[in-house]
Order: structure tokens, then sequence, then C-alpha cells
């Protein structure tokens, strides 16, 4: 069974992530401290909206559950970004996808053991860090948390992760089209995080555009986790959501796949 | 070597400029992918607006029009620094990896300059130059603050700002000289920037000292509306004009220390 497992060329490719994302280590510890800023400013922003009002409740939330949401989200967005567009795009662009296009091996199954072994010691941090501040939350009795709910949650956050992945994956393939490509990452990564409720909660956008959000894969990658697993939704509206993430799942699969078959005939592998 | 005047530099950085103006114009499609992607930032900006007024945010004695003018003059000085100096800073690594650094030595300027400021981005500060201004425009009037000398004195603290920015961002990326990968590194140093997307009052006091005193990245988008409203005392004032002298002596000294420990790398 090792030696199956050692000869397997996507096992490789998964060590091979996970030694290279340890490679620059205080870089590494660096880029994971960093989440602490952006929370921890959106925390100081949702404590003097809290402070200046009467209400107790805002788009839905108490300040307890604001600030949980604020601070899950900004851990489930580091865990189901993947930030691959621009290595991606480079190899479409330098020729580098040639390597693998010669070889008798699949891309897509190349590049997600790469990504798989590049996340496992940062995503276990995050998920230590996620298991405290759940620990946390349940002492203080903030949101509805239960051990059933964390077990949803969780089969929500891989199916997040998969959507996101694919998502990017899909996106990746304008960079057969497209000649300058980088710009427009800058601005689908943003715009992805924001309509997934990775910066506010998607209630601030009222109801109207909360209609739209619906038809989109977005929310299910953040916003949809998140409240599964602080309880804002009720168990049946999470298997709902769960459902509508294996749809995305499967349309995904359908549309990345057509888009790298439709990008790879245009393709003029100049380099690599 | 021979010290050039301020003269010079000043009329090197306007050929700086008119040749990036020139390739900017060059590569169209790049220029507007720039303005798409600040406009893409203003949004989440516009995020935090949409909250301060749909609460009706009131932070001590700030209401939401006193927050705007602080919003928009965040978003003004992020449009100057990314125009002026990060399409500058993020080159740095490269020089120094690539080892282009050894041919800019050569060059009869102050080597500094050249590597700091020798690329202007005409796109990205546009947007952010605008909505800033107009932010910080309808902040001012619906706030009915005075429009007289208060509108000089706002000017002079952007100069200010723009000099502390320079200082406090290009230190971050100094740490190229020493560390292949310095990304997270800038990566903090943008988080810290983006602290003063709100008046300094929601933080707690002692962050606030630490941002006014130690690094003083509050100065930078607060102390100009504080002026207009006349929130800041002798001691304030006195503090944000030696701030930019004792950064700059500060980056200078760094500068000094990192190129002597440079050694070339590259080709």
């Amino acid at each position: 069974m090792r030696a199956v497992l050692t000869g397997n060329k996507y096992v490789t490719a998964f060590t091979l992530g996970m030694q290279s994302s340890m490679e620059y280590r205080l870089q590494f510890f660096i880029g994971l401290f960093n989440l602490v800023f952006p929370i921890g400013l959106q925390c100081l922003i949702w404590t003097a909206v809290y402070a200046s009002q009467d209400h107790q409740s805002l788009y839905g939330y108490d300040y307890g559950q604001m600030m949980l949401y604020t601070v899950l989200a900004g851990i489930v967005a580091k865990l189901v970004m993947t930030h691959l567009e621009h290595t991606i795009a480079e190899d479409i662009k330098s020729g580098g996808l040639n390597t693998y296009l010669v070889r008798p091996v699949s891309y897509f199954g190349y590049r997600l053991s790469a990504y798989m072994g590049s996340r496992v010691v940062s995503d276990t941090i995050l998920i230590i860090v996620m298991s405290v501040v759940i620990g946390i939350a349940m002492a203080f009795h903030i949101g509805e948390m239960s051990l059933n709910r964390v077990a949803v949650a969780i089969i929500t956050l891989v199916l997040a992760s998969a959507v996101q992945f694919l998502l990017t994956y899909t996106i990746c393939a304008l960079a057969f089209t497209l000649q300058e490509i980088s710009y427009f990452f800058v601005i689908t990564t943003l715009i992805v995080q924001i309509l997934s409720g990775g910066m506010v909660p998607l209630e601030v956008f009222g109801e109207a555009a909360n209609q739209w959000f619906n038809l989109l894969p977005f929310k299910y990658t953040i916003y949809f986790p998140v409240n599964v697993l602080n309880g804002r939704l009720a168990m049946n509206e999470a298997f709902q959501g769960m459902l509508i993430q294996l749809v995305w799942f499967v349309l995904l699969i359908g549309a990345s796949r057509m888009a790298w078959k439709l990008g790879l005939k245009r393709y003029v592998g100049i380099g690599g | 070597m021979k010290m050039r005047s301020l003269g010079y530099y000043f009329k090197l950085y306007g050929v700086f400029v008119k040749n990036c103006v020139a390739a900017s114009m060059e590569y169209r499609f790049n220029f507007w992918m720039g303005i798409g992607v600040e406009i893409a930032f203003l949004c989440a900006k516009a995020l935090y607006i949409l909250i301060v007024y749909q609460t009706n945010l009131h932070i001590g004695e700030l209401t939401p029009d006193h927050i705007l003018l602080f919003i928009g003059t965040y978003t003004m000085m992020t449009g100057l620094y990314m125009g002026l100096f990060y399409v500058n800073f993020v080159r740095i690594s490269q020089y120094v990896q690539g080892g282009t650094l050894d041919l800019l030595i050569t060059k009869p300027v102050s080597l500094q300059f050249l590597v700091s400021l020798r690329y202007i981005d005409i796109g990205l500060p546009i947007p952010n130059i605008l909505a800033g201004a107009i932010m910080v425009g309808v902040g001012w009037h619906r706030a009915q603050l005075p429009l007289n000398w208060n509108l000089l004195g706002y000017i002079g603290f952007i100069g200010i700002a723009l000099m502390i920015t320079y200082c406090l961002m290009l230190l971050p990326a100094l740490l190229s000289f020493r560390y292949v990968q310095t990304g997270a590194v800038t990566e903090m140093a943008h988080s810290i920037w983006d602290a003063n997307n709100m008046p300094l009052d929601i933080f707690p006091m002692w962050l606030q000292r630490i941002g006014v005193y130690v690094i003083p990245v509050f100065l930078i988008s607060n102390y100009g509306p504080k002026f207009v409203m006349g929130m800041l005392n002798l001691w304030d004032i006195l503090w944000a004009l030696l701030v930019p002298v004792i950064l700059f002596i500060l980056v200078r000294k760094c500068w000094s220390l990192a190129v002597r420990k440079y050694s070339s790398a590259g080709s």
C-alpha cells in the first residue's frame, strides 16, 4: 500500500505542495498572523457601530453574533480562498502548461493535489484557531452551537472549498483568451470576497440584492458555512444549502471542463 | 559623489512622470484595468460608508458626515500611495533578486531616489483621488465645516501624510535586501494601512497611542480631518510636523544599512 502511495504521481504532487508551502516559514507564519488585522479592524468597527445604537440587533445579528460572524468569516475566507489564479495563469502564459500536457498527468489532478498539500499545515492551524473560537462562543453562549451543527458545518466547509477551487479553476481558463489577466484576477477575487460575505454579512446589502445572491454560487462559500456554524440557519436550511452546494459543485465541474477544453484548443505553448 | 541640488531632482522627477504617462498611453489596456481594479477596491470601501450611514454611526463627537471626511481622506491617500510609491516599492525585491540593482547603483543620482520614485502609475490613483475628493467635499459640506484657511491646513496635512506614507511603507520593502520573500510583511503593512479606513477614535486608547507615537500610521488620514474640525492641539500639530523629519532620517539610515549589506545575486 505504502509503495503504491509513494509511487503515485498525485501523492508526490501533494507532498511537494506541502514542502513548498513550508519553504519560507517566516513568510508563512506572518501570513497567518496577518489574519488578525482585518478581523480586528472589523470587530472594532462593529463594536463602535453597536455602541452608538439603541437597538440590540443590527441586520438581524446581535453584538455577539456579529463578532462571531466577523471572526469566523475571516477564518473561513482564509480556509476556502485558493489564491491559485496567478500560478495557473502563469503556467498558461509562460508555456509551463506544456510540461503537463506532454506527460501522462492530468493538470487538474496535479494542481488539486499540490494545492491540497500546500494547505495541510495552514489549514490545520486555521482549524485549531476556529475550534478555539467555537469553544469560546459555546462557553459564552454566543450563537446556537452544538456538536451536531459543527459536524454539518465541516461538510459545508469541505463543499465550500471544492466549489471555490472549481470557481477559481474555471475563471483561470480566461488566461487562454485574455492578454493581461493579473488585474482581472484582483477584481474577481475582491468581488467574490464581497459577494460571498467574506467582508460583511450579506444582510447589509438588503433583501433585493440577497434575492440575486441566492442565484449565485458565492454565498455558499463563506456566508453559508459560517451561518451554519453559528446557528443562524436552522438544520433544514443547512441541509437545503448543502444540496445547493452540491448542485454548484456539479455545475462547476462541467463549466471548468468545458472552459478548459475550449481554452486548450486556442492554446499555443510558447516557452516552458 | 557630487550632491545634486533639489531642483535637479525635481526636474528629473518631471522626466520620470513624462515617461510614465507616455508608457501608460502605450499600454492602454493595463491603464484601464488598473482603473478597474481600483474601482473594485472602492466598492469594498463603499461598504463601510454604507454601514456608517445605514446605522447612523456616531463615534464620540463624530457624525456620519465627519466620518465620511475621514474615509475620503483615507481613499485619497490610498490613491496617492498606489500611484506614487507602491509601484516602486514592489519592484525593490525584483531589483535585488534579479541583480538589476547593480545597474542602478552605477547611475549618477541618489539610489534611493531612483529606486523609490522612478515609476508613477497614472491609472491607479485616478478613481481613488476622484472618489476621495468627492467624499471629502460632501463630508465637509454636510458637516457644515468652515471653508477658509482650514483648507490650506488640510492640504498641508495631506503633504505631511504623503511624506509619512513614503517613509512608513518603504521600510518593509527594505527587508527585500535581507529576505527573499517579503510578501507577507508587505501584506501586514497594507493591513495596518487599512486601519486608517475609520477614525482612530474607534480604537482603544493604547492602540491609538501606538498608532500616533510608535508607528505613526494614524497621522496619515486622521490629522487632516481632525485639524479641520479643530480637534488638534498645538502639541499634536508640532508632533505632526516632527514625525516626517524623524521618519525620513530613520529611512535614510535603514536604506544605507540595507545597501551596505547588499550583495549582487543576479546577472
